[in-house]
């Protein structure tokens, strides 16, 4: 059964279209990237997805019914992002128990190890928490809730290097005991993509590809070489990205279909052929413009 | 993963468990409005009236409750208003949560507050007696209504919950407007402007026909003389006002 199904969907705020025409379908039971640049609308689905906002037009279903105020999808869901509203009047532990009562599935053994293992102080209170700190409370009540539907909207932020790591693989670990869908949305594809199953990349609100990561992976290779000989090799290809390197050296990044033979032959004219690696990809896939930030800097071209 | 089927009732009552804990602090700023209430009543803020002869002061001072009264009544309102506030809004959608749940919730915080201010209020007309009474010696007390009947203070108790259900459902309802569209906080300060300077320009082509609509809604409420007739009036009332104020939260997108 599919968690999600998306048809069409649009959302205008006042002088803007966060969202344009979105279609997507995610399963039960896996784990989906949401990627895309600042502003790319990948906050605004969330949000209609978890029912906080209503959609313009198009259809939306997360479990088979309309989320907007719908009280068995709240149930059955946690949002979490930098902006959660707690009550200032509990300190942390007494949070976690008052929290605990509104999930049925909730996983105190989970909550309390997590807890402790982050070094979390009880007697603390959410509003002087470190952003760091808050992002990993808000992550500790998110897992714990076990909810079928389980939103991370930019989880990591303010969270060091180490606790990053910890928390992807305290995902994980949770996910393969108790098999649920979860949405990460985030912009370090790179630590995630060991743990992500779907990427679903938008640019503008709308939906540029929704693949399985290892899909993604083999989607692209970067071809690097003197212009001309990269030029005559890919002709009449769609360039997804291309840079120029110091003097007459040129790398482009192409859809991979090319046969194998096509590729030893590019090899022996002195084409080198380099992966490309998910986070790379997607970047280029939804760059704003033609130019390169190197282009701004370029003082030649700049009249 | 199995779903949950959770119902309205259960939630709504799980939310409003949650609320009288984070709200505990209401409770509190009653005391304190209270309490600053009755020292102004007993430092004789009431009214009182004065005459000198020769060779003699009289005065006469009338204690009431009414300052107590009045500011437990701008507590309710401005509790009642701040609870619509997005924030909290918010909080509620932090757990499990529909528009009609957290409305629901907070309609029954409200009311455990209006019960909890009302026993209050019409208790403390008796802290007041009892205070007097010590303060200023009971020789110069008239005794005739100094003690109130259990059947009166119940009465007295009805009535002041009442009122304060009253003010909050108009607290709540207004704020949820404010919530729906800010246009209406500036209505809601230009109406009365407009009325105020509408009725000087025109009050003599109407006859005052405008001022008395509006002594007449006072009336309706607040000269009513049968407690039942007066305690269907507000219930109706509030009933009206809070199922408005629950169908304009449906509407209400919130984390905006």
């Amino acid at each position: 059964m599919a968690t999600i199904e998306c048809v069409n969907l649009n959302k205008d705020y006042e002088n803007t279209k966060a969202i344009t025409d979105l279609s997507f379908t995610i399963e039960e039971n896996t784990i989906t990237g949401l990627i895309g640049r600042n502003g790319a609308g990948k906050t605004t689905l969330l949000k209609i997805i978890k029912g906080f906002i209503k959609p313009t037009s198009g259809d939306i279903k997360v479990f088979g019914t309309n989320p907007f105020d719908c009280l068995s999808v709240s149930a059955n869901s946690f949002f979490t992002d930098d902006n959660m509203e707690f009550p200032s009047t509990f300190n942390l532990s007494k949070l976690l128990e008052e929290t605990s009562k509104f999930y049925p599935n909730w996983d105190s053994s989970l909550a309390k190890g997590l807890f402790d293992y982050f070094g979390l102080n009880p007697k603390q209170y959410h509003g002087n928490l470190s952003k760091g700190q808050n992002s990993t409370f808000n992550m500790i009540v998110a897992l714990s809730s076990h909810s079928a539907l389980t939103i991370f909207d930019e989880p990591t932020s303010g969270m060091d290097a180490s606790v990053r790591k910890d928390f992807y693989r305290a995902l994980l670990k949770d996910y393969l005991q108790y098999p649920r869908t979860i949405i990460v949305s985030s912009h370090m594809l790179s630590e995630l993509e060991g743990i992500l199953e779907n990427i679903l990349l938008i640019k503008n609100g709308t939906k540029v590809l929704h693949l399985p990561v290892d899909e993604l992976k083999e989607m692209a290779i970067g071809l690097k070489g003197d212009i001309s000989s990269i030029n005559t090799f890919i002709e009449n290809k769609a360039i997804i990205h291309s840079e120029k390197n110091n003097g007459n050296q040129l790398l482009v990044v192409v859809k991979n279909d090319f046969s194998k033979a096509a590729l030893e032959k590019a090899k022996l004219s002195g084409i080198e052929i380099l992966p490309v690696s998910i986070e790379d990809l997607c970047v280029y896939l939804t760059a704003k413009s033609e130019r390169g930030i190197d282009d701004v800097f370029d003082r030649t071209k700049r009249i | 993963m199995y779903l949950i089927e959770p119902s309205v009732f259960d939630i709504a009552k799980k939310q409003y468990l949650f609320k009288l804990k984070t709200n505990f602090g209401l409770f509190f700023s009653l005391i304190i409005v209270q309490m600053f209430a009755i020292l102004l009543t007993l430092s004789g803020m009431s009214g009182s009236t004065s005459t000198g002869g020769s060779g003699f002061d009289i005065t006469i001072s009338f204690i009431s409750g009414n300052i107590v009264i009045v500011l437990t009544l701008i507590w309710a309102l401005s509790i009642s208003i701040t609870m619509t506030s997005i924030k909290d809004i918010n909080m509620d959608f932090t757990f499990v949560s529909n528009r009609l749940t957290s409305s629901c919730s907070n309609i029954g915080l409200l009311i455990t507050l209006s019960f909890y201010a009302g026993i209050a209020t019409a208790l403390s007309s008796n802290l007041i007696r009892i205070l007097y009474y010590y303060i200023y010696h009971s020789k110069n007390i008239v005794n005739e209504g100094f003690f109130i009947s259990p059947k009166y203070i119940l009465m007295n108790i009805i009535s002041t919950v009442l009122y304060i259900i009253l003010i909050i459902s108009i607290g709540y309802f207004l704020g949820s407007l404010f919530q729906h569209n800010k246009v209406f906080i500036i209505l809601f300060f230009a109406i009365p402007f407009g009325i105020i300077f509408g009725l000087k320009l025109f009050s003599s082509n109407l006859n005052g026909t405008s001022i008395y609509f509006l002594t007449n809604i006072f009336n309706f409420y607040f000269k009513e003389g049968s407690l039942i007739i007066f305690a269907i009036k507000v219930l109706i009332t509030v009933a009206v006002l809070f199922s408005i104020a629950v169908l304009l939260s449906k509407r209400l997108e919130v984390r905006k």
